[in-house]
């Protein structure tokens, strides 16, 4: 399938989930996230690293305490400290990410609005660039996160996501790396009220 | 399996430099160049200075072999047939016996596998001609040591390999040594054939034609493929058997000339020039922590090369990008 045809059959979803929104709301999102990264390489020590990122996320409701989020993730991740005499390379770069997520309801109050709690389960595919280099390299990341959602009482469309997510880099030049952060985002819901 | 997590014990560097190939300048003989003895004398005082037990060997312009910084005062051979078959070969000189050739050069690393521990680094130094077997496929690509004679026979050129270093002769050598704290430095022509990866796929050409990098479909094709397959590249170095810094592509030629284009002095290979001056006062510290990493040599190298040579010479085709190998792990130079 040529690049043009992918592009059209694209262009096709996403105008047809804009124009039927009123049926199927959904919601359009940005986030940030900081993260500390545990690596170690083959031979060599573990140690942290440290990054950031940031997101644009479509979120599709599936069921009432079910929908799917998926983003578009921009991030960095710095390079190790030297002791030792070597560091971990630093990295950024872009990742695809698919999240299925799970919540409750904690708290409804007509003055508060609505807070949910409950987590997420996906993965993502990155492909980022070493720093300094033009090296580019693939890796999948499975992903879990523990979310708190809050729909204010005075803006319906809104809500505010903190998140708490835990990813594992699959690199398969190193013999483990994860990480854990703390993110935060906020959606807009486009479609019909509910 | 090694610890290497500990402290660096010890820092060692073998320096090569090739000025003068035959004292006999004839038809079909590799060209001398006017540096690489100047390049090899300058990299061995900046590594010295910074901690390094250096072994050198190179020879200068006036084809003396200079060994450990001290002119021997023997000279080295002259060409002794002309056929461009590949049985051109090099007489032997009275300076032969000291000379950067393949066989001292490989004996230098050998001698060091009883001596360099797992927590040392072994940094290896090369300036002279590199060349590019177009014929095999993969391509192959070499440096040419003292020794070294072409071959046109079968009408593309390129060096007779039998006295050049190829990659893989290199990586024999190299397993020897008892760190993966290995890195090579190459200011040759084709260097970048040296590097192999596994994992990555550069986005800078091989052959640099101008413009930027750039991140297409087919690289997130071919680094998908790449995670999938977890192959080393056919040819070169494995990023983790050493760290290859290459003054060129692996189809570019590399440069060395008298002065920059701004008039600055240059008197070097271009690369070496401004990997001196990265290496001098520090400069290549590029995030200022105090240590200076291969990496961030080699960002400050490739952006000396992109400011002050490139925009002047790229309608020349003489536009190069020095390139690095991939792998997670980055080492500490000083």
């Amino acid at each position: 399938m040529s690049w043009r045809r992918v592009s059209r059959s694209l262009l096709f979803i996403i105008l047809a989930f804009w124009t039927t929104g009123a049926a199927y709301a959904f919601s359009i999102g940005v986030g940030g996230t900081g993260a500390v990264t545990l690596s170690a390489g083959q031979g060599f020590g573990p140690k942290l690293q440290y990054g950031g990122g940031a997101s644009i996320d479509l979120v599709f409701p599936i069921l009432d305490w079910l929908r799917l989020d998926t983003s578009l993730d921009l991030f960095t991740v710095s390079p190790s400290d030297v002791s030792g005499g070597f560091l971990y390379r630093g990295y950024s770069g872009a990742a695809m990410a698919i999240m299925a997520q799970a919540s409750a309801v904690l708290v409804s109050s007509p003055s508060l609005g609505l807070i949910r709690t409950g987590g997420g389960l996906g993965f993502a595919a990155a492909l980022p660039t070493y720093w300094y280099t033009t090296l580019a390299f693939f890796y999948l990341e499975p992903r879990v996160q523990g979310l708190l959602d809050w729909e204010p009482a005075g803006l319906p469309r809104f809500s505010f996501q903190l998140s708490v997510p835990v990813r594992m880099q699959l690199r398969r030049d190193l013999r483990y790396s994860a990480s854990a952060g703390i993110g935060i985002g906020v959606l807009y819901r486009v479609g019909k009220e509910r | 399996m090694f610890d290497y997590s500990g402290m660096v014990t010890h820092k060692y560097a073998l320096v090569y430099g090739v000025t003068r190939y035959t004292m006999a300048t004839v038809n079909g003989a590799i060209p001398n160049l006017s540096y690489p003895d100047a390049d090899a004398s300058a990299m061995v005082a900046v590594l010295q200075s910074n901690g390094y037990t250096v072994s050198s060997r190179w020879v200068s312009g006036n084809g003396h072999v200079w060994t450990n910084g001290t002119d021997t005062s023997k000279v080295i051979g002259s060409l002794t047939a002309t056929s461009q078959d590949g049985s051109m070969s090099v007489g032997a000189g009275p300076g032969d016996i000291d000379a950067p050739s393949k066989p001292n050069i490989l004996s230098d690393i050998q001698a060091l596998s009883g001596t360099i521990g797992p927590n040392d680094v072994l940094l290896i130094y090369f300036s002279g001609h590199g060349t590019q077997d177009t014929i095999a496929a993969p391509t192959r690509e070499y440096f040419d040591p003292y020794g070294a004679v072409m071959n046109d026979g079968t009408g593309s050129y390129y060096d007779f390999p039998a006295p050049s270093v190829r990659d893989d002769e290199l990586g024999s050598a190299f397993n020897a040594i008892n760190t993966p704290r290995k890195v090579l430095i190459l200011d040759t022509c084709n260097s970048g054939g040296f590097i192999g990866n596994t994992l990555e796929v550069d986005t800078t050409p091989q052959l640099y034609t101008g413009g930027p990098p750039l991140v297409t479909p087919g690289t997130l094709i071919q680094a998908i493929a790449n995670y999938s397959s977890m192959q080393s590249s056919p040819t070169g170095l494995s990023p983790y058997g050493a760290q290859v810094l290459s003054a060129a592509g692996r189809d570019e030629s590399s440069y060395e000339y008298s002065v920059l284009p701004d008039g600055t002095p240059l008197a070097h290979g271009v690369m070496t020039y401004f990997l001196l001056q990265g290496f001098q006062g520090s400069q290549a510290d590029l995030n200022h922590d105090g240590r200076t990493t291969v990496l961030e040599a080699f960002a400050f190298v490739k952006a000396g090369i992109e400011k002050n040579w490139n925009p002047y010479y790229l309608a020349a085709n003489q536009a190069f990008e020095p390139h690095i190998s991939g792998g997670p792990v980055d080492f500490v130079l000083f």
